[in-house]
């Protein structure tokens, strides 16, 4: 069973985090949340073509019936983040209803095919499964819309393909059969309790601490998302909340462009960065010159660390269901950045008698994705077992 | 006050401000009046274009080389690894073993995943 092709997406407002399993061969991607409208006049010619990696390259052009076709030609990802006119996400982004979920859902599945498929000019690819994320706060209400418009075929056309002859075109049609969405947050919770090759339990302990409650806060981009979990299951009464780490990037941004002379591309350039440890927080505005930025970042993680744990007490104390909750877990790439000074914050409400013992599991910022994938490789099974009951059925 | 040398010549203008950022520094420096005179000299002379490039030709050259031999490195490895990768993806007879095993997954209670389907997705 399973030999299918799986695609999981973590839509998320900083990066698209992506597991695609073919046949059980897994891969792993992941791409800035960027787009810019390509523009032939500035298009440099690369120096060298062997020298071009097609990642930064990415020149697409979606035909789908999700996004209304203006023949509109986009970077997307990392050659979009060097762009001028790069386009991020907005503050409190509906995700279903912008085209350049799409644009960009689409395009990474296409991206995928085209480097497992190198030599081809037009190549269709087949998802059995796709298995995508939504914030909780949109989850309930939109999944259903989010699955219609995903199903089918979308056709995305690669432009100006590195080590490609003239004229430079690959159309990739990506078929999508079956989507399932899953709901950030309580994704991470599958993932840290199932296997992802057996889907059986793999962590008695987290399961046994759900009988008594588990609240996991999935801190993103541009949201928070929290999830209650009981009994090994769900509770629907919390909320995500309207913040995250991109207002804090974009400060940091600022003032060290103001101070630093060094402008960043984009806030997953500086996310970058974070990421790599405190070793990497220096810019160089000219080459050679090292100048420490841990002085605009420290404060800003510092702000963000405690306000997360405002709203971490908030929920606890908001919900009934979960009010006796044992476990806090922290996830998402946030919080892993800022895993340093959300303890230190952490410590001091500790002082003020309202203690929050946070959780860091490994991985947090690639809970949500593998939760999908194991949700996708459920749902498939799900499927061929109703299939060959289906079939015993007819046959007796 | 800045002042502005221009080689008509060749239609090279350059504008000489007070001070400058070293770029491999970062520290700020006076132009000195020996750098006025030399651009003064080539700018008369029409020659300031090969003054600009002389000046960077020395600048870059030191690292140029060292950067040279470990591109020409990286180049090799990736030639290597592009050759690694073609050979793996074009032996399907390697690939058509299958890569997860299909019995492990027969013991999962399938009424246990409609419930968490149920719970987790839609």
């Amino acid at each position: 069973m399973l030999k299918n092709n799986i695609f999981a997406v973590d839509v998320g407002n900083s990066w698209y985090k992506v597991i695609a399993s073919d046949d059980g061969e897994l891969l792993e991607y992941q791409m800035p949340n960027a787009i810019a409208l390509f523009d032939e006049e500035f298009y440099e010619k690369p120096y060298d073509e062997e020298d071009v990696d097609f990642e930064e390259n990415l020149i697409v052009e979606i035909k789908s019936p999700t996004v209304v076709d203006r023949r509109e030609i986009y970077y997307i990802g990392k050659a979009a983040m060097k762009q001028k006119n790069v386009s991020l996400t907005s503050f409190n982004n509906q995700k279903i209803d912008e085209e350049r979920t799409y644009i960009l859902l689409h395009s990474i599945a296409a991206y995928h095919a085209l480097l497992s498929n190198p030599s081809e000019a037009e190549i269709d690819y087949h998802i059995d499964q796709l298995a995508v994320s939504l914030p909780t706060t949109q989850y309930k209400e939109k999944k259903e819309v989010f699955k219609e418009r995903l199903k089918g075929v979308h056709t995305v056309i690669f432009h100006k393909v590195p080590g490609i002859q003239e004229p430079k075109e690959v159309a990739v049609k990506i078929h999508i059969d079956d989507v399932i969405v899953g709901a950030e947050g309580a994704l991470a919770y599958l993932s840290l309790t199932r296997d992802p090759e057996t889907l059986n339990i793999n962590n008695d302990s987290l399961v046994n601490d759900s009988r008594k409650g588990i609240i996991i806060g999935d801190l993103g981009g541009d949201s928070v998302d929290f999830v209650g979990i009981k009994n090994n299951k769900p509770v629907a009464s919390i909320e995500g909340e309207q913040f995250g780490i991109n207002q804090f990037l974009d400060n940091i941004i600022q003032k060290v462009s103001k101070n630093e002379l060094y402008k960043f591309n984009s806030r997953s350039e500086l996310e970058e960065k974070l990421a790599a440890g405190q070793s990497e927080w220096y810019v160089e505005p000219f080459a050679g010159v090292k100048k420490d930025i841990s002085k605009y970042i420290i404060p800003q993680l510092k702000s963000m660390a405690i306000k997360y744990l405002e709203h971490f007490d908030r929920v606890r104390s908001s919900s009934n269901e979960i009010n006796g909750a044992v476990r806090y877990i922290a996830v998402g790439g946030a919080a892993d950045i800022a895993q340093r000074q959300i303890k230190e914050a952490a410590v001091k409400w500790s002082e003020r008698g309202r203690p929050i013992e946070l959780t860091f599991p490994e991985d947090m910022a690639k809970l949500n994705v593998q939760g999908l994938l194991i949700l996708a490789k459920m749902n498939l099974l799900k499927k061929d077992k109703i299939g060959q009951n289906d079939y015993v059925l007819a046959k007796s | 006050m800045s002042r502005i040398y221009s080689d008509y010549f060749n239609q090279t203008v350059l504008t000489i401000p007070d001070t400058f950022i070293d770029v491999k520094t970062g520290e700020t420096h006076q132009v000195s009046p020996k750098i006025n005179e030399e651009i003064e000299y080539h700018s008369m002379n029409n020659t300031l274009q090969h003054l600009i490039f002389s000046a960077l030709h020395s600048y870059f050259q030191q690292k140029q080389t060292n950067h040279e031999s470990t591109n020409d490195l990286l180049l090799e490895l990736l030639e290597i690894k592009k050759m690694l990768n073609h050979g793996n993806r074009n032996s399907s007879s390697v690939r058509s073993k299958p890569i997860e095993k299909s019995v492990t997954s027969e013991k999962v209670d399938l009424k246990e995943i409609e419930d968490l389907l149920e719970a987790f997705g839609g």
